[in-house]
């Protein structure tokens, strides 16, 4: 990852912070269940729960056993989610009744938890294309009682115009350098050629999508990598078309604004209004979210 | 899709009269052999291929109609009929294929439960009780249920 030396403030714990483990984070299914009651049970069980001060619905866990493991997580009383992940639907801030799509969605860690800020209520519409993927989305849907989502499995830049969404959340395929404290290969950073191929696949994908939702309508991009190639510059290709602009969004933990520029690339400072997520900045993985609005 | 009150009477009247479920918590909708509880508003454009719609509830079974585990999780506490309470090494010798013999039992699908919670579906046959429940979560739930004894709890 050396090529971010200059971009990541205070590189040596950043770099430090690669090496620590990462306790899971659950996130409690408020469809099933309240977040003090699922702490009892777990509390019961043996396991520590930490609550996260910026989310009442999630605690950082420990214990003997791990936390995937459990009868309550069986019957759909939680999901494992890492905090990061946590942050690009909650800038989404999907509402009850409202139409959502959810265009790269297995296994579904942010389509359940659309389905719960939606209280159940509206049209989600979960993608996505990969089979197998699918087949893990499917049975956290159904774990978790998600009644208000129909999933498709189309390449989501095919995904037919017609339903005017509310909100659209692109939480792209990436070469998810951030998640390197769980993959130790990624702290040598991904393959140029695997950001580069990825690049022109997200480009494609929230291009698309700011087509799908309706002018007023709120697009959200996310990823879980580092590489500017797959954030900044993929957000100034789909301003430059015109579609859209650029919101302010601040997340209520510490995190670095967006890029202007890298390696020779100019992003301007409209993307100073994306947000980038360090390890090392509330213990976590890393993230990228930028909050789109289409404007005509 | 077809979405009409026939189907919505089938599946309630299914639930009503073997478990004594009072209300389903969204509308059914009919997708090959199934019945899904879903609570969708509106459907998406004709053409576009859908997999799921919401939770999946019965399947068409010959002339009758099955229920799913997920649909018995789902609809839980107002579950109120044919709950079966099983002790913990009756559930893990139900998951592990084996069969328990429960003479009390009337013949049908019933809704298997652990302390307090329902799991999903069992099936009794001449006082024999199976576990219907599909074999990837059956093995799951065996997985959680031994950490957790050997977590101590
Ligand atoms: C970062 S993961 C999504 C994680 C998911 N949103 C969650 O929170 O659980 C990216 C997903 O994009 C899917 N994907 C790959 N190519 C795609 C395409 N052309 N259109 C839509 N999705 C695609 C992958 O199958 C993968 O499941």
């Amino acid at each position: 990852m050396d090529r971010y030396k200059e971009i990541i403030p205070a590189w040596e714990r950043f770099w430090e912070t690669l090496h620590r483990p990462l306790s899971p984070v659950i996130r409690t299914n408020t469809l099933r269940i309240s977040p003090l009651e699922l702490q009892k049970r777990l509390e019961a069980k043996g396991f520590r729960l930490e609550p996260l001060p910026w989310d009442e619905t999630a605690f950082k866990v420990e214990g003997e056993i791990p936390i995937g493991n459990t009868v309550e997580h069986w019957l759909g009383y939680y999901y494992v989610q890492e905090a990061t992940q946590a942050f690009p639907v909650r800038a989404l801030a999907p509402r009850p009744g409202e139409r959502v799509l959810d265009l790269c969605a297995a296994p579904g860690g942010k389509t359940t938890q659309i389905a719960q800020l939606m209280e159940n209520k509206g049209l989600l519409v979960a993608n996505d294309p990969a089979p197998k993927r699918l087949r893990a989305l499917l049975a956290n849907l159904y774990r978790l009682g998600v009644l208000c989502a129909v999933v498709t499995g189309l390449r989501g830049e095919e995904f037919p115009k017609g339903i005017h969404f509310d909100r659209v959340l692109v939480d792209a395929p990436c070469s998810a350098e951030g998640t390197a404290r769980r993959h130790p290969r990624l702290r040598r950073g991904a393959p140029l050629g695997i950001i580069r191929r990825m690049a022109g696949l997200q480009k494609r994908l929230l291009s698309h999508a700011l087509k799908l939702v309706r002018p007023g309508g709120i697009v959200v991009y996310s990823t879980c990598t580092i590489a500017p190639e797959e954030n900044e510059a993929v957000v100034k290709y789909a301003l430059d078309q015109g579609l859209a602009e650029l919101l302010p969004w601040e997340p209520p933990v510490p995190y670095s604004p967006g890029l202007t520029s890298f390696s020779g690339e100019e992003y301007g400072p409209e993307l100073k209004k994306a947000v980038r997520f360090y390890p090392h900045h509330f213990d976590s993985e890393g993230g990228f979210v930028a909050v789109l609005k289409r404007t005509s | 899709m077809p979405s009409s009150n026939e189907q919505a009477n089938e599946a309630l009247t299914y639930f009503r009269e073997r478990f004594g479920v009072e209300e389903l918590p969204g509308r059914v909708v009919e997708r090959g052999d199934a019945l899904w509880l879903t609570t969708a508003s509106g459907e998406l454009p004709e053409g576009i291929p859908t997999i799921a719609m919401g939770v999946r509830l019965l399947r068409r079974h010959g002339r009758g109609l099955k229920p799913t585990s997920f649909g018995l999780m789902l609809l839980g506490d107002r579950i109120r009929a044919q709950r079966v309470n099983l002790s913990r090494s009756e559930l893990e010798a139900l998951l592990q294929g084996r069969t328990l013999t429960r003479k009390d039992l009337p013949p049908g699908y019933v809704a298997l439960c652990f302390e307090g919670e329902v799991l999903g579906c069992g099936h009794v046959k001449g006082g024999l009780l199976r576990c219907q429940i599909p074999r990837g979560r059956r093995q799951e739930l065996l997985t959680a249920l031994s950490a957790a004894r050997r977590g101590g709890v």
